[in-house]
């Protein structure tokens, strides 16, 4: 593994070490399924959602993209996205839309870079 | 069976008119004979009678005659009376008249006398006469009542000579005159006609007191017998019984035969008797003979006819049979006379009963045939079963001809064979048409015949290109040859000593050269090997890894001497493993060599190598990427394939054969691996093997790394998992992951496709489901109720593992409460889920029975 790609990836809040694992050390899976995040649209779906207000598409929305990105090991993105799901469940849509800057934030530092890798 | 009981009644009665016709012949035949018989008897009634008859007349013939000369004696006498001569005279004149008598009737014959004037004058003079009292004999006193007429006496024995008489008597005309002669009747000499008789006949003549005058029979018997027969018969005569045709008596002898007779004016009779034998079975007879041959010969013919006829029935019943059954496979069968034009019809198919009778012209047959032969048939059809056709063949001595052709049956049109059969012998005039469906066998002859076309067509394919690839390959070993020539003459030349170099040169070229023409020879007895199957697996144990940089060693010199990087990343757990090494390498080298070959300067080559599933039986990964020229897609479409090599593919730098990657799939192949290829022209190709080999124990290799529970885990190879997840990422995150570890993926995007695609695998497919939890339509917790509310065995015991990135404990008992068997966490991690399952089932290979035990459980 490139040690100048793993960092870039590391600091956009991935574990690379997680993922390969996870990917069972194919690199080149991990990175096909890391370029297809892009392409997911729960993060937009739940942009929507807030929006428009609408707690319970927010939760399935929040959800999903807490799964992918787990999948992914996008630990920063994942753990911001457990909060906003967990707040979204309990219905509490100030709490979660409290946290959405520091979601979008986490979102497009994972997007840059892999726009960057692609 | 009815046709059975038919022909045994058939036989039956055939024979018993054969019986009938035997008795009515042999009856006939009687008859005949008996007709034959009675006629013959008749015809002898006739003769017989005719002949008593002609007898009779002979004999009152004569005593007329007699009487004519007594009449003249008569005469003579009484002129002479008138004349007055003397007694002397008259007996003078007597004499003289006695003996021309004698001369003419023959001796012992007649007697004549006379009494003249009262005295008796003889011819023969007898001492009595003088004192003869004439006047009281019968013969004198009928004379004289007479009155002139000569009168016959009934017979009467002479007194003197003691033989049989009649006395003609005739008064003369002086009164008291008479003349008289006395007739002796047993003369023999003159009946000569008599003896003329054949000599079997018999012939009696009686009195009018039935004394036998006179009897010529066969046999010498006494008087007196005789005159007992003559009684006898006499008797018959008279009391009638003789009368009849066929009336007979037996003769003395014992003999047969039958009796005709004659009763003449004076009483007298005659009677004759033939034996029956003479009249039916003489010489005379032979018609007898030959009706009696002919009839026992007809009877003979019939008997032999009639026995025959039981003996072949038998016969004649079985081929009746075989002519049956043979004819059950002809639908329809017509006799064609092609000299009248005619048909009758043996057997009719149904559809065609309303439109044929049983006889009729031929071309009402050809009509109805219209109808049904396929349009784009007929034609041809109606020219070649055409009368005149037909007749043709008769005359050319064809005897069996015919085809195939479509013939509407309903609607639908099956393959009919039509044949004309003709025998010259049997029916000079007539062919056999007959129609039998072949529909099955004619569909299963076109089939073969398509794929016989096929594999001709593969075969021409497979030949062409084999001959293309040869005058290709004959090129290609062309042109090294060539170098190697060139340069050999080139080198030949370079004899002065400041040409060292070049020679030098040319020998690295000649030798480069060689290699080239060694390396093409190589893989084509290669590939033929392959091609012939004789490449056996040569397994052993080796080292993967080792293997792996020693090959990438070879190569690593000269992809830097050209500028281009190779990098090796190993990854292996398992390194010691069991396969055929020698033919890894054989992959490998070709792979390598084909990146080295095919990427220009600066370009960068990897080889990658990986093991999944840690298990015995491993699966290993090798990858051999490059960033090269790449290949067109036109061209990967054949780049497996012998022979099929693109032109633009050879630049001159780099020959080879073309015949690298065929061999590198053939062995791929062989050792129950795959081979991938992705390739962008200019971008450069990547080639993923992932071949199965067998670890070896890790126990010897120092980074023993395995832990004892991964080793007993549970074995993903050849599992079935519904997977139930609606994040399209996830679900190829998860599937990709679980198919590396050899399981089979059966995806759901949602709840309720979960449960349609676990309906649609038999029982016990299914070997786990991972089911999402919230996904649309319906959620992970109601698809595991439906599932196990399924209808089938394994609806209740299949584990079912709740996949859910909640860890809330409220959303752990809806789970439990679906009646799902676990749960995991997301993000998946295998080795999480592996021991959840290891623990549901509690072993590495799973007996399906367990499992479930547990759920149900927490589901109650």
């Amino acid at each position: 593994m490139d040690a100048t790609k793993k960092a870039k990836l590391e600091e956009a809040g991935i574990n690379v070490e997680e993922a390969l694992g996870r990917f069972m050390n194919n690199e080149g899976l991990m990175m096909k399924f890391l370029l297809r995040f892009p392409q997911d649209k729960n993060y937009p779906q739940l942009q929507e959602a807030m929006a428009a207000g609408d707690a319970e598409a927010g939760y399935r929305a929040a959800h999903t993209l807490k799964g992918v990105v787990g999948n992914l090991s996008m630990t920063r993105l994942f753990a911001v996205s457990s909060v906003v799901s967990d707040a979204l469940r309990g219905g509490d849509l100030a709490q979660a839309e409290a946290k959405m800057p520091e979601l979008e934030q986490a979102y497009r530092q994972v997007m840059e870079i892999l726009k960057e890798i692609g | 069976m009815l046709k059975r009981v038919g022909h045994g009644y058939r036989g039956k009665s055939r024979a018993a008119v054969s019986v009938l016709l035997l008795v009515v012949v042999a009856i006939m035949m009687a008859i005949a004979i008996l007709l034959v018989r009675i006629k013959l008897l008749q015809n002898t009634q006739s003769l017989g009678n005719a002949l008593a008859r002609s007898y009779a007349l002979e004999e009152e013939l004569f005593l007329d005659s007699m009487e004519k000369n007594v009449m003249l004696a008569s005469q003579y006498i009484d002129e002479l009376q008138n004349e007055e001569t003397d007694l002397e005279e008259v007996q003078h004149w007597m004499k003289v008249f006695f003996s021309k008598l004698i001369n003419i009737l023959g001796e012992g014959t007649v007697d004549p006398y006379a009494v003249v004037n009262g005295q008796i004058i003889a011819a023969n003079p007898w001492e009595g006469d003088a004192d003869y009292p004439y006047e009281d004999t019968a013969w004198y006193r009928q004379a004289i009542e007479a009155g002139g007429e000569p009168v016959c006496s009934d017979v009467y024995t002479d007194a003197i000579s003691g033989k049989r008489v009649v006395t003609i008597s005739q008064a003369l005309t002086q009164e008291g005159n008479v003349f008289a002669m006395d007739v002796f009747v047993q003369r023999a000499n003159s009946r000569g006609s008599i003896l003329e008789l054949p000599k079997e006949y018999s012939y009696y003549l009686c009195d009018q007191d039935g004394q036998l005058i006179y009897a010529a029979v066969e046999r010498d018997l006494d008087q007196e017998t005789l005159q007992t027969h003559a009684d006898y018969l006499i008797d018959r005569v008279n009391d009638g019984s003789l009368y009849a045709y066929d009336s007979t008596f037996e003769d003395l002898s014992g003999v047969s035969r039958g009796a005709y007779y004659y009763r003449m004016n004076n009483g007298w009779i005659v009677i004759i008797t033939i034996p029956v034998q003479s009249m039916l079975m003489g010489d005379p007879n032979m018609p007898i003979y030959f009706l009696a041959v002919v009839a026992v010969v007809l009877f003979l013919m019939v008997a032999y006819m009639v026995v025959r006829d039981a003996f072949q029935n038998r016969k004649i019943k079985r081929a009746d049979d075989t002519a049956h059954m043979l004819g059950d496979s002809f639908y329809a069968i017509y006799r064609v006379n092609f000299q009248t034009g005619t048909y009758e019809a043996i057997k009719v198919y149904d559809d065609t009963k309303d439109k044929l009778s049983t006889h009729g012209d031929y071309s009402e047959v050809m009509q109805t045939m219209r109808q049904l032969v396929k349009s784009n048939t007929y034609h041809t059809f109606e020219v070649c079963f055409s009368l005149e056709n037909i007749r043709q063949r008769a005359e050319e001595g064809i005897r069996d001809y015919g085809g195939d052709y479509q013939r509407l049956f309903g609607e639908t049109y099956r393959w009919v064979n039509i044949r004309t059969l003709y025998d010259p012998k049997r029916a000079p005039d007539e062919v056999i048409l007959c129609f039998r469906d072949v529909d099955e066998e004619k569909r299963q002859e076109l089939q073969h015949t398509i794929i016989l076309q096929e594999a001709l067509e593969a075969a021409k394919k497979g030949t062409k290109a084999k001959n293309e690839f040869f005058s290709r390959m004959s090129h290609d070993m062309r042109t090294p040859l060539n170098a190697i020539l060139g340069c050999c003459e080139l080198a030949q030349k370079s004899r002065e000593p400041q040409d060292t170099g070049k020679v030098w040169d040319y020998l690295g070229k000649i030798q480069f050269a060689g290699k080239q023409l060694l390396s093409l020879i190589n893989d084509i007895l290669e590939l033929s090997r392959l091609e012939a199957g004789k490449n056996a697996l040569d397994e052993s144990v080796f080292n993967l890894e080792e293997l792996l940089t020693s090959i990438t060693e070879i190569f690593k010199e000269s992809a830097q001497s050209e500028g281009k990087h190779l990098e090796v990343s190993i990854d292996i757990q398992n390194a010691t493993v069991s396969g055929d090494g020698k033919k890894i390498g054989q992959i490998l080298n070709n792979l390598l060599s084909n990146a080295v070959k095919y990427s220009r300067p600066g370009d960068s080559i990897r080889l990658e190598a990986r093991q999944f599933d840690f298990q015995k039986h491993s699966k290993y990964q090798i990858v051999v990427e490059d960033t090269g020229i790449g290949m067109s897609p036109e061209f990967l479409e054949h780049l497996f394939e012998p022979y099929a090599r693109e032109t633009a593919f050879s630049p001159q730098h780099t020959m080879g054969t073309g015949l690298g990657m065929p061999i590198v799939k053939s062995l791929v192949q062989q050792m129950s691996g795959e081979i991938t290829v992705e390739s962008e022209l200019g971008k450069g190709s990547r080639f993923t093997v992932t071949i199965p080999l067998k670890a070896i124990s890790a126990q010897d290799l120092p980074q023993a790394e395995p832990a004892p529970a991964v080793a007993e885990s549970f074995d993903w190879s050849g599992r079935t998992v519904l997977l139930a997840e609606d994040n399209e990422l996830n679900r190829e995150i998860a599937t990709e992951l679980l198919e590396q570890l050899g399981a089979r993926i059966l995806p759901a995007e949602n709840g309720e496709e979960a449960v349609r695609v676990f309906c649609e695998t038999s029982p016990y497919t299914v070997d786990v489901v991972l089911m999402d939890m919230q996904m649309p339509v319906m959620d992970g917790c109601q698809s595991a109720e439906a599932i196990r509310r399924l209808n089938r065995p394994d609806a209740g015991t299949v584990p079912i593992i709740a996949v859910t990135a909640n860890a809330f404990s409220e959303d752990i008992a809806r789970t439990t409460k679906a009646g799902m068997n676990a749960h995991v966490a997301k993000p998946l991690d295998i080795t999480v889920l592996t021991q959840t399952i290891q623990k549901l089932t509690g072993c590495t290979y799973p007996n399906r029975q367990s499992w479930g035990g547990e759920g149900e459980e927490e589901h109650g």
